[in-house]
């Protein structure tokens, strides 16, 4: 793969897991969007959580991301390459299924904010921990993210006894209905 | 005999003389293609080329009492061109959810004077750069009805060339708002 001319190997890249995730939003910050945050699980993987720590207070640093997705139409890999002010690679699994709500807030916004954490951890517990904000530009894969959204969930509600006609009116009236919590303001 | 011999000879020299004539010619096509490679890349190098390699930091100044709110974008601008060039415009897009609003450059602004400012026109000597900060003004009243996505940054020069960047987060700054 090859971002900025500079090529990389996604395998090489470390697999994160999310642990869980949350959303914010704040008038005085992005105007209002509605931002996600991932809690990574970073237990096997503390290089990332000094990395976070080293970058929470910073202003500026400098992150590469690509959106990747499997053959198999289930998973959407997110991967990031930070170059300044540190430099790591990793990559974040999420299931389209069950993180499809998710992708989408961060394909909308182009922002996400992550945090190290463990099995168990969640925002409202750990409100205090270090987290950075990255911005993901996602105008070119928005899209695409549409398509497989849709493909997606027609399959999974295909799946569950739906005609192909309804499941696929489903699948879109579910974004529709997902913009609620996407497209949300704090003003 | 010899008549045999002497055409043997005639035509192993024949096919000697094709063989370099055929060698002398893959040179020959070899140093043209790469005179044209260098041709092309001295008219590449003189052609018109900058573009924004950075916005480096970004700032949104949002003071109550005033009718307008400022963004401020710090910007490197190198010019890759054996030409100088000149930036005469520059604009900001804010894009929002309804559509796009073209927000005015602002060379008045007497906010944050300590910062470095770029005024258009921005001269750039050739293969070298610029630093500096531009900043463009909204009217408070448009600003707060807007849900705002993302932000590109557009500048021209004076050959028409025309290059833009995107910032996604810029941060924002709220003065003599206590209630927020």
């Amino acid at each position: 793969m090859r971002i900025n001319n500079k090529i990389f190997s996604i395998k090489k890249m470390a697999l994160m897991k999310i642990v869980s995730d949350a959303a914010i939003a704040s008038s005085h910050i992005a105007n209002g969007k509605t931002i996600p945050l991932i809690i990574l699980d970073t237990v096997k993987h503390p290089e990332i959580d000094e990395m976070i720590k080293m970058h929470h207070g910073i202003k500026y640093g400098e992150v590469n991301s690509q959106w990747a997705k499997s053959i198999d139409n289930r998973q959407i890999l997110l991967c990031i390459d930070i170059l300044e002010p540190t430099t790591i690679s990793f990559k974040i699994q999420f299931d389209i299924i069950a993180n499809g709500g998710l992708i989408d807030i961060i394909v909308e916004s182009q922002l996400l904010y992550l945090q190290g954490g463990k099995i168990g951890d969640r925002y409202r517990n750990t409100m205090n921990a270090p987290n950075i904000l990255l911005e993901i530009p996602s105008n070119d894969f928005k899209n695409e993210w549409i398509n497989i959204f849709n493909k997606a969930y027609t399959k999974h509600f295909r799946s569950l006894g739906m005609n192909k006609k309804d499941a696929k009116k489903a699948a879109k009236q579910m974004r529709i209905e997902w913009g609620v919590i996407r497209d949300m303001r704090m003003k | 005999m010899e008549n045999n011999n002497f055409a043997n000879y005639v035509a192993i020299i024949s096919a000697a003389i094709a063989v370099l004539s055929a060698i002398f010619s893959f040179v020959q096509a070899r140093s043209a293609k790469n005179s044209y490679r260098l041709q092309k890349k001295i008219y590449s190098d003189g052609e018109p080329k900058f573009s924004i390699q950075d916005i480096s930091d970004s700032l949104l100044y949002n003071q109550k009492n005033l009718d307008e709110v400022y963004y401020f974008f710090k910007i490197i601008l190198p010019n890759l061109s054996d030409k100088a060039t000149s930036i005469i415009e520059s604009k900001l897009e804010l894009k929002h959810k309804k559509g796009k609003l073209i927000v005015k450059y602002n060379e008045d602004c007497e906010i944050r004077n300590q910062l470095e400012r770029l005024t258009i026109p921005i001269d750039i000597p050739p293969h070298s750069s610029r630093i500096g900060w531009l900043v463009f003004s909204v009217s408070r009243e448009i600003y707060d009805q807007l849900e705002i996505d993302t932000h590109y940054l557009f500048l021209k020069d004076l050959h028409g060339v025309e290059v833009k960047k995107e910032k996604i987060y810029v941060m924002e700054e709220y003065i003599n708002h206590e209630n927020k």
